[in-house]
């Protein structure tokens, strides 16, 4: 006789297989169907949501902690690979390290210091960050996840989220850091010892302005080593006022198990939509009329293509003159700097634009309209990038035209070219 | 559950890698629920199928208040259920007549396919009355409470109850029967 337990557990046995390519069609008959009824949906609610966004004081008080904690890591523009530390030996050391642990302070939800604790993750090749999960004190978290950023607010029982990754490290806490910002214009570096113990040590300070807006950075770097032990930021072109982001104790992992990055909120929690933004003291550049190209009779998809086509070809071209007039956030970054970040002459640099997408979010500054644009490249080493393009769209005495300000967060290896987004 | 609140979010806001993803995860689970129901692999394919059409152009509209994965299989659920109300399919098939499964002849552009021993699993199922089978697959496969179950088919606890044991007891016949064989 066969027991109840025994049936269930029969019963459970049951199963099914797939077949594949039947899979991938059903898969692609579902993708058509909701492009089709996208494109026959007008779509206000996003733009009143986005209205109601900009209007919502309370909104724009909490972001600042979910902003300050980005812009440290934001650094990067258009893409990233780090290239190698002159010490071989070292860089070979560093491999062992994809994760790292920082605690230290930066501005609550209030804008008083709190304790913070940051986990961070790099992909399997360790060129970009893969999970980053930030925790403070008053209960924000921040946190990425499947290439999208997420904010926690508990006072509001609210996440925001935005389709980017705009916290992560473009470049890990080792040697490619040191290499980035010793190309920082006025970059000063200076030695010392640790007094508890007894180790060499490197300072390197430098201010810059990137997509995140100005920010001074003052890292502290083990020599031997070449990993950072502590970051201070501010977000002034000169140390000013209270650092924005202070990391004061820093530990290295060779492995942080997916469990590290496990964020669980209460239910109940609302949802809204980040919009796209450009901080205030990069508007001044970006309405200067020398930059930019005419969009006068294009529609903001044809001069968005034609601006991102231009400014790719001056990136394949190496032509340096011609990125800064059509990306005038890039001004005043050295000629070395501005070739690690767009990996010009670099061993893994840009070989092919494989797709130009047309306008996946669109939002305002007070010059104008903004709209982001995927872009997918491929590298010498075969890997496939996607860099969202953040363009500002501007009126200057009648005539209208369009600069690109970078991109929205960092730049996001894709497994294989058809991950290619429409 | 959060990453499902995610994808929602994302899927709403007519995300293309949303909607692959929601798909992935939930098919197999879904057409295992509705083979199981129906005994039959092509009508399964159609009612699953139909689902995630309707739930791909329904970005705009949609509202899920639980989880998602509840909310697809009320779809499948309520589907099964219309189309054996309107006389579209078995309810069920009396001790003998069960005949084998539509899927055991493979067509070409065949979805889903029953292994091998899950086929006998559904010859028995489909000889058990639809709703004492029902609340045998939601509660083994569908991972669903007596409580959940009873909410959905908008009876008491107890009557899902009875109708979970008469089910087993039925299977336990019918398979011991088998056995005696």
């Amino acid at each position: 006789m066969r027991s109840a337990d025994n049936i269930e557990k029969q019963i459970n046995k049951f199963n099914l297989d797939i077949n594949a390519d039947k899979d991938r069609q059903i898969l692609n008959e579902l993708l058509q169907a909701q492009e089709n009824a996208n494109r026959s949906s007008d779509r206000p609610s996003r733009f009143s949501l986005r209205r109601m966004i900009m209007q919502n004081k309370k909104f724009s008080l909490t972001t600042a902690a979910t902003v300050i904690i980005a812009v440290l890591l934001t650094i990067t523009f258009l893409g990233k690979t780090p290239q190698a530390w002159a010490i071989e030996e070292t860089i070979k050391a560093l491999k062992q390290y994809n994760g790292a642990y920082l605690s230290g302070v930066c501005p609550g939800q209030t804008g008083s210091s709190v304790g913070f604790e940051l986990w961070v993750r790099t992909n399997d090749t360790g060129t970009s960050t893969k999970n980053v999960l930030v925790k403070l004190d008053d209960g924000l978290m921040v946190w990425t996840k499947d290439n999208a950023t997420y904010a926690y607010l508990p006072d509001q029982n609210t996440v925001l989220y935005e389709d980017a990754v705009t916290t992560g490290f473009s470049h890990f806490l080792g040697p490619e850091l040191f290499e980035l910002l010793s190309s920082i214009k006025d970059a000063r570096t200076t030695y010392g010892y640790d007094s508890a113990t007894g180790r060499k040590r490197a300072m390197l300070s430098g201010g810059m302005t990137d997509v995140s807006g100005a920010k001074f950075l003052q890292v502290e770097f083990d020599v031997d080593s070449k990993l950072v032990v502590s970051i201070k930021q501010w977000d002034n072109l000169r140390p000013q006022g209270t650092p924005t982001f202070h990391a004061f104790t820093i530990r290295y992992f060779e492995q942080l198990p997916d469990s590290t990055f496990e964020v669980h909120i209460p239910d109940g929690v609302t949802y809204i939509e980040k919009p796209v933004t450009i901080p205030e003291a990069n508007l001044k550049i970006l309405s200067n009329p020398r930059y930019g190209i005419s969009s006068e009779g294009l529609t903001k998809e044809q001069a968005s293509r034609e601006i991102l086509e231009q400014l790719y070809n001056a990136i394949l071209d190496g032509d340096l003159k011609r990125i800064r007039n059509l990306a005038p956030v890039t001004e005043s970054w050295p000629d070395d700097l501005l070739k690690n970040l767009l990996h010009i002459e670099h061993n893994n640099e840009i070989v092919q634009v494989l797709e130009i997408g047309g306008i996946s979010r669109e939002s305002a500054s007070s010059l104008g309209p903004i709209v982001v644009v995927p872009v997918t490249t491929k590298r010498k080493d075969g890997t496939v990038w996607l860099a969202n393009c953040i363009i500002q769209f501007r009126q200057i005495d009648g005539e209208a035209s369009c600069v690109v300000h970078g991109p929205q967060g960092l730049p996001v290896q894709l497994e294989s070219s058809s991950e290619i987004r429409n | 559950m959060l990453e499902d609140k995610l994808l929602i979010l994302r899927f709403k806001h007519g995300g293309s890698e949303a909607l692959r993803r929601i798909y992935e995860k939930y098919r197999l689970y879904l057409l295992k629920l509705a083979v199981a129901l129906l005994h039959d692999v092509s009508i399964a394919e159609d009612v699953v199928h139909d689902v995630f059409v309707r739930f791909a152009q329904s970005a705009e509209t949609i509202k899920i208040d639980g989880s998602l994965k509840a909310y697809l299989r009320a779809c499948v659920v309520n589907s099964i259920r219309n189309r054996i109300r309107n006389n579209q399919t078995r309810a069920y098939i009396e001790l003998g007549n069960a005949g084998p499964i539509v899927s055991e002849e493979k067509r070409p552009d065949q979805w889903a396919s029953l292994r091998e021993d899950s086929l006998r699993i559904s010859d028995v199922l489909i000889q058990v009355p639809f709703e004492q089978r029902e609340v045998i697959v939601l509660h083994l496969h569908g991972s669903m409470t007596f409580r959940q179950i009873a909410k959905l088919q908008a009876v008491s606890i107890k009557t899902i109850q009875s109708r979970y044991r008469y089910g087993l007891d039925k299977l336990r016949s019918i398979l011991n029967g088998e056995v005696t064989k």
